[in-house]
């Protein structure tokens, strides 16, 4: 792994670090004056690749910004005490796609630590107390009450 | 229902809530969201709050400009 540097600095997002899985979203943190890191996923499974981004989450001095990854590879990167906001048009997202598996895009709220998690946009999963799941109906009047 | 925010908040974005008319995403069904509006959410959600961490799903290069717009109260 090599990490990429910048060359020009933004003050702006300085509190964040990249993390992509291909070169597609380079472009963009070089724009944003970001440092970035291309995680290779080759020869690992879903899981084990969702916990390599959560152990190099950790590792990082700065705030983890993740491009290209699949949101559901995000349940090991997101701090115990942080909630979880999750824009997304479907709160059950490729549910049984991989039924062979236990870790799928559906199931991603019950690996991700946190009290609360909330999905704005969601249309039918529900995941019991982890997770508020609000149709796009509801979006503004959730964020009008905040 | 609501309850209250965490002080720390991790933010994902599915780029597939957006209407195909800013970004098409592909396969999936979409949205009925512009950048403006989503980042007009963002910035009500994150007032007061501190933000550990921001993912970005369904990217392409072609979505760039559109993911500036969303970000834009994070930057």
């Amino acid at each position: 792994m090599e990490e990429h540097n910048s060359s020009k600095e933004s003050l702006r997002i300085s509190g964040y670090f990249g993390i992509c899985q291909n070169t597609e979203a380079s472009d963009l943190f070089r724009e944003l004056g970001m440092n970035y890191q291309i995680l290779d996923s080759s020869g690992k499974s879903e899981q084990e690749f969702a916990q390599q981004i959560g152990e190099y989450c950790r590792y990082l001095s700065k705030k983890p910004f993740i491009i290209g990854f699949p949101h559901y590879l995000m349940a090991y990167s997101v701090p115990q005490d942080a909630t979880v906001i999750v824009f997304d048009n479907h709160s059950d997202d490729g549910i049984d796609y991989k039924p062979q598996q236990n870790f799928t895009s559906g199931t991603f709220l019950l690996f991700t630590p946190g009290e609360q998690i909330i999905v704005l946009g969601a249309t039918r999963k529900q995941y019991g107390h982890k997770a508020i799941v609000l149709p796009p109906r509801k979006w503004r009047m959730f964020c009008n009450n905040l | 229902m609501q309850q209250p925010l965490g002080k720390k908040l991790f933010l994902s974005f599915d780029l597939d809530v957006l209407d195909p008319k800013y970004y098409e995403v592909g396969i999936y069904t979409q949205g009925i969201l512009s950048p403006e509006h989503i980042s007009q959410l963002t910035q009500k959600l994150i007032r007061g709050h501190e933000i550990v961490g921001l993912n970005i799903a369904g990217y392409t290069p072609q979505a760039k400009e559109v993911v500036k717009q969303i970000l834009a109260p994070l930057l």
